[in-house]
């Protein structure tokens, strides 16, 4: 597995993240380690490995802060409400920064129908299994030359 | 005479195609609760100033973009009606313009994800049919506004309310930082929906930058005034119990001018109010500093704003438009 590549990517999300907002992006290496080792098979330069798995990263994040809602009202809560909706916007803005339409493009789908899915009871678990699926289809299909390559202008 | 009419916006118009994001969603067709659920929340009535401002900056333009500025216009209100949904679930709120909230009528999780729904569906609708400039942060031809600048916004709304929970009960606040607090949450999505639309249209980018500062302007006038009205109005005309602000730990203008002399009673009344104080307690500081003079003086800030914003219409003259920001700046701040 690629430590640096997680290591790398790790920095880069923290550097687009509000130190006042107070997310944690602790995320296990293991969390992120089968798109690490995926994207390691590719070709994909290393700008583009971590822009995927910066997104993945943000993502999964948000979605595990979106859980768990139901308790009492209490800042605990207001503060995932917030966390999730911040790390959203991340999402978008680290995308657009690394000139990602095509990923975001694949993904807008992908997580609107994990949001879609969450609202009507699916499990945490699943949605995040969804997550994966979504990104791995990108990456896999990248490497079997379905994809452009070509970004746009 | 309503803004939207004085502006020559159809109201009823924005409200179909609200409801058309959801409606025209293939992927919602086998959940049509949802779909039905963001009908309601349209259907429950809004201004729609976000969408307003977006399209009177269009009208600063040299090259009408009309396709794209509806687009960015119908954004900007369909991820500020998923942001209320999520304030609704923070307040606990139970009722939205005298219907349930979203929360109360699915559970918090289900609402909480369909205001997620709204923003993916946002990004998704934003992105389908775009016009390949409207991509790149910056393009060629002049300074589109982008996804970027939508996600920015999300951000830069979720740090106002972040600065305002760390800060609850917090009097050491300093006047910089409720400015700025007040900058995030308000003036800067109103500044933006006015720069967006200006520059979709390739409005000259003078012309931006002083639709940006009038509508900061006027969003810092609006926001001390909002603040300033939760001490002098009663219940029934905020819609919320007077002081609401103060209970919540807010702690805003008035307060903070309340405090500049801390050895003033007020002062030191203001000082002992806790999470755990009593209503009674807030309610007896609310009406003090109503009385106190931190209210005049707030409201002298709020029309300095105002003025600052009086002199980027000028700024702005002759064109026709200005007549428009005009109407804005009466609605917000008379």
């Amino acid at each position: 597995m690629d430590s640096k590549l997680i290591a790398d990517t790790r920095t880069k999300v923290n550097l687009l993240m509000d130190p006042r907002t107070g997310i944690d992006l602790a995320l296990d290496e293991q969390k992120l380690a089968p798109l690490a080792e995926l994207l390691d098979t590719t070709k994909l330069s290393k700008k583009r490995k971590v822009a995927i798995l910066g997104s993945y990263m943000l993502l999964y994040l948000g979605l595990t802060r979106h859980e768990e809602l139901e308790v009492p009202e209490n800042e605990e809560r207001t503060r995932r409400l917030l966390a999730g909706d911040y790390l959203f916007g991340g999402y978008i803005r680290w995308l657009v920064q690394f000139e990602e339409r095509e990923l975001l493009t694949h993904l807008s789908p992908v997580h609107k129908k994990i949001q879609i899915g969450l609202a009507s009871g699916l499990s945490l678990p699943l949605a995040l299994a969804e997550l994966d699926a979504g990104f791995r289809t990108f990456v896999e299909r990248y490497a079997q030359g379905q994809h452009r390559t070509r970004r746009p202008q | 005479m309503k803004l939207h009419e004085a502006l020559r916006i159809n109201l009823a118009e924005l409200n179909e195609q609200l409801v058309a994001i959801a409606a025209t969603d293939p992927d919602i067709q086998t959940e049509p609760w949802i779909a039905e659920s963001v009908a309601r929340l349209v259907e429950a009535g809004g201004k729609r100033l976000r969408p307003m401002m977006v399209l009177v900056g269009a009208r600063f333009g040299t090259e009408p973009d009309p396709t794209n500025v509806r687009k960015a216009a119908l954004i900007l209100e369909y991820l500020h009606m998923a942001s209320l949904i999520h304030d609704d679930i923070i307040d606990g709120a139970e009722l939205r313009r005298g219907a349930p909230t979203l929360h109360k009528e699915v559970g918090v999780a289900a609402a909480a994800h369909i205001a997620n729904y709204m923003m993916a569906r946002a990004v998704e609708w934003a992105l389908d049919e775009a016009d390949p400039s409207a991509w790149s942060e910056r393009t060629s031809r002049g300074s589109k506004p982008k996804l970027a600048d939508v996600a920015m916004l999300l951000m830069q709304l979720c740090m106002g309310e972040y600065q305002q929970l760390d800060n609850r009960f917090n009097y050491d606040l300093s006047l910089s930082d409720y400015l700025e607090k007040s900058r995030n949450k308000t003036a800067v999505l109103m500044a933006n929906g006015f720069r967006i639309g200006a520059e979709l249209s390739q409005a000259d980018k003078k012309v931006n930058r002083r639709l940006y500062a009038f509508g900061e302007a006027v969003g810092m006038a609006f926001q001390i005034k909002d603040d300033v009205l939760d001490y002098v109005e009663t219940a029934e005309q905020i819609g919320k119990p007077a002081g609401s602000d103060l209970m919540a730990g807010n702690v805003t203008l008035p307060v903070l001018y309340a405090l500049e002399d801390r050895s003033t009673p007020l002062a030191r009344e203001i000082l002992s109010l806790g999470p755990d104080s009593a209503p009674e307690e807030f309610a007896r500081v609310t009406r003090r500093i109503a009385e106190s003079d931190a209210i005049e003086r707030s409201l002298a800030l709020s029309r300095s704003y105002a003025l600052k914003a009086e002199r980027m219409i000028a700024r702005l003259r002759p064109h026709p438009a200005a007549d428009d920001l005009e109407q804005f700046l009466r609605y917000f701040t008379e």
